[in-house]
């Protein structure tokens, strides 16, 4: 084979093993906070292989975004509701037989249709962003164009949210 | 030499052939970065110890070799050979992992920077996106450094250094856009080289003003003020004076490396150096031209510049343009681009020869005598190698571009240091202060002024 | 060594993509199942997202359906910062009135 492609399987196989065994982690780990940190390293993996599919403007979003703000407030939540002296804050996940269950029938499912209608499924082309322009401008053009009206939207949704949010984590003022 | 390895693991002819080969380049370039990030940090410490010396009207170090020049090594050993304590209560994976991660969160933000023209490990199209999310990703070791402590005050400590380096990421954000609303592209190498010609309200587009055309002088008063709160949201970024709350020595003890003894402070002190240095090239690269010269012509030929259609501004200094047709003088190097962007380039060496461009366009340039036809294609830059290096042109290229733009970052870096011991430092209520109510209006009125004048005079 | 070259990631990139991002979207349903404390039923729902982002962005590029999906994905990370900045507001809103922030507890308003 050839070596590029023989990288790219090496980088994505070992990519893929990471992001699964650290979403294990997530759903089974007793201690919340090394819960957290294994959710950091499946969003580093999501970039990784964000990359890989060559949507490089995603890869930057993801670890700007998710990573440098969803997780940053995710930790501070766990911080800030937990007594943080104490470093095994316990968190026990009850994974009871029904749960585990019905999760195993959700993935044999997902996966069953899939592998059933592999045959459908349109056969692997170039990936998009090496042809012309990059995928930051072709997004952005998009986002001007076909996806105005939900931008704008979105942007509205997230005043609103950060001022509820702001209003609704500020300390109570205790009249009289 | 362009080694583009984000899009260049997919056609990688650079890498066909042994796999070992492939991963063995690969690893060379991150050998020679961290030595480089390495040594670079090192060197640092000296020279923050020698600047505190001089500004204190003292010397600074002075024992260790001539003028104290070899103490950056002493210090070194002394802190590989401390011992290396884990607390008990500590959580030991985390609290081992964390200086790594805030170490690889700074160093990774190097592949990405322009050390000369096309030049960087990872040319990279959305390069200052991926410099400030990566900077950005710094936050979350900080906070597993203070947490695995199992202290209370490093806990403090890492909090009040998280909140403060995402609030000063919103003005670093916006100061940002403003510059690249004008270029129009994230690439690092496409702002420096955008900042080659113009002065577009005098009228000279053209023009190679050099230090004139840089961007902190493009739109008079409001670039400039773009430059300065960029400039003072990287010294928060970085943790240092006058943001230097979270490692204040009289405040938190250590803040949120308290806990951490021997080689693991190291990897925190290089980590603070290396995020310093990569904060001033963005200034550098944004701000000051990157690797250009701060004058206009380097060695009586020119440097860099762009064109925009086939009669391009080239005409009359050696490349005219008639039917598509373009002449070169011997021993150029000519960039062409198919599409948008410039793809390779490739030294031209004798007026009968006839290149591939691209294995996957198979563009082909024809040169005939001091002609070069471009199918397809359209010559977007030229450079002239002053004919005094004839061959060795694209190295001199590639040395003085290095020479520019270490330069400039070494000099930003200085006034960091600069600063440190001149300044006192801001309470914490202060520096939010002055992020919300001050820096994040300024840059947002910057913003739009700058983006005003560009839509009205801009070129 | 042709025939399983014929089932890795470089021949079939869509169908592997999409298994991981099953995977993920599986530990994450599991995550909010069996989880007590709110913060982890959150990140649950994190994993769920990223897992749908994996599906946009993998039938974008390797489907041929066009630009839409990085920008769609965009849009998906957009609104999970929204969220989870207000659902954190809530989760800090229940500590502060109730000291605990265990999901099976918070039943007062059955009462």
């Amino acid at each position: 084979m050839e070596t590029s492609k023989l990288l790219v399987n090496v980088i994505f196989y070992a990519v893929a093993a990471f992001a699964v065994v650290s979403a294990f982690g997530v759903a089974l780990s007793k201690n919340i906070v090394r819960s957290a940190f294994a959710l950091l390293a499946v969003l580093f993996s999501a970039a990784a292989l964000y990359a890989l599919m060559k949507a490089d403007f995603i890869f930057a979003i993801q670890i700007l975004v998710y990573v440098g703000g969803i997780l940053v407030l995710i930790i501070f939540a766990i911080m800030l509701t937990q007594r943080i002296v104490d470093v095994n804050l316990s968190n026990p996940s009850v994974p009871t037989a029904p749960a585990v269950a019905v999760v195993i029938c959700v993935l044999l499912i997902l996966v069953g249709v899939l592998l059933a209608n592999s045959g459908e499924l349109p056969k692997a082309t170039a990936p998009q962003a090496v042809a012309d322009k990059p995928m930051t401008s072709v997004v952005g053009e998009m986002l001007m164009r076909d996806y105005l009206y939900p931008f704008e939207i979105v942007s509205v949704l997230l005043l609103a949210c950060l001022i509820g949010a702001a209003f609704l984590a500020r300390k109570e003022v205790k009249e009289g | 030499m362009t080694p583009d390895l984000v899009t260049g693991i997919y056609d990688a002819s650079l890498l066909d052939g042994n796999i070992l080969f492939a991963i063995g380049v690969i690893f060379l370039f991150a050998f020679i970065l961290i030595n480089f990030v390495a040594v670079f940090a090192g060197i640092c410490t000296y020279a923050e110890r020698k600047v505190a010396g001089h500004m204190q009207a003292r010397v600074g170090p002075y024992v260790v070799g001539p003028h104290g020049i070899l103490q950056w090594l002493a210090d070194a050993v002394k802190l590989i050979l401390k011992e290396d304590i884990i607390p008990e209560k500590a959580d030991r994976f985390l609290f081992r992992a964390a200086p790594y991660v805030v170490f690889a969160g700074s160093f990774v933000c190097w592949v990405a920077l322009p050390f000369a023209p096309d030049l960087s490990p990872a040319a990279l199209d959305v390069g200052v996106l991926y410099i400030i999310a990566f900077g950005s990703s710094v936050v979350l070791g900080i906070l597993m450094a203070g947490w695995a402590s199992g202290n209370k005050w490093a806990m403090f400590g890492a909090m009040r250094s998280a909140a403060q380096i995402v609030s000063y990421e919103v003005p670093t954000g916006l100061t940002i856009l403003a510059i690249v609303m004008i270029v129009g592209s994230l690439n690092m190498h496409e702002i420096s080289r955008a900042q080659a010609a113009g002065l577009p309200f005098l009228g000279g587009t053209d023009w190679h003003l050099g230090i004139g055309s840089w961007f902190i002088f493009r739109y008079p008063p409001f670039t400039i003020f773009a430059a300065l709160i960029l400039y003072i949201c990287a010294l928060a970024e970085t943790n240092r004076v006058p943001f230097d709350i979270p490692e204040a020595e009289s405040e938190l003890v250590a803040g949120y490396h308290t806990e951490y003894t021997g080689f693991r402070f190291s990897i925190f002190f290089l980590s603070e150096y290396a995020n310093m240095f990569v904060v001033s090239a963005i200034v550098a690269t944004l701000f000051l031209g990157g690797w250009l010269p701060p004058f206009g012509k380097p060695f009586g030929d020119h440097f860099y510049e762009t064109t925009s259609e086939k009669t391009g501004s080239l005409a009359g200094q050696g490349v005219e343009t008639a039917d598509g047709w373009k002449l070169a003088r011997q021993g150029s190097v000519v960039l062409v681009s198919v599409g948008e962007r410039p793809k390779h380039s490739i030294p031209l060496a004798d007026g009968s020869t006839v290149f591939e461009l691209t294995e996957s366009t198979g563009r082909r340039v024809t040169i005939d005598g001091d002609k070069i036809k471009v199918e397809d294609g359209k010559i977007v830059s030229g450079v002239w190698a002053a004919s005094l290096f004839g061959e060795w042109a694209p190295l001199v290229r590639i040395l003085e571009g290095m020479a520019w733009f270490f330069g400039k970052c070494f000099f930003l870096v200085f006034v960091m240091m600069w600063l440190r011991w001149t300044i006192p430092r801001y309470r914490v209520d202060q520096l939010m202060d002055l992020c919300w109510k001050k820096l994040t209006p300024l840059a947002f009125i910057n913003l739009f002024a700058v983006g005003l004048l560009h839509w009205a005079i801009g070129g | 060594m042709s025939g399983v070259e014929k089932f890795l990631f470089t021949e079939r990139p869509l169908e592997h993509m999409l298994v991981v991002s099953s995977i993920l979207f599986c530990c994450g349903l599991l995550t909010i199942i069996t989880r007590r404390n709110a913060v982890s039923i959150l990140m649950g729902v994190e994993l769920v997202l990223n897992a749908a982002n994996l599906n946009f962005v993998a039938f974008s590029q390797f489907g041929g359906r066009g630009p839409d999906g990085p920008t769609v994905v965009l849009f998906v990370i957009i609104l999970a910062a929204a969220e989870a900045a207000v659902a954190l507001a809530i989760i800090i809103g229940i500590y502060q009135n109730f000291g605990r922030v265990d999901v099976d507890a918070a039943t007062l308003m059955k009462e």
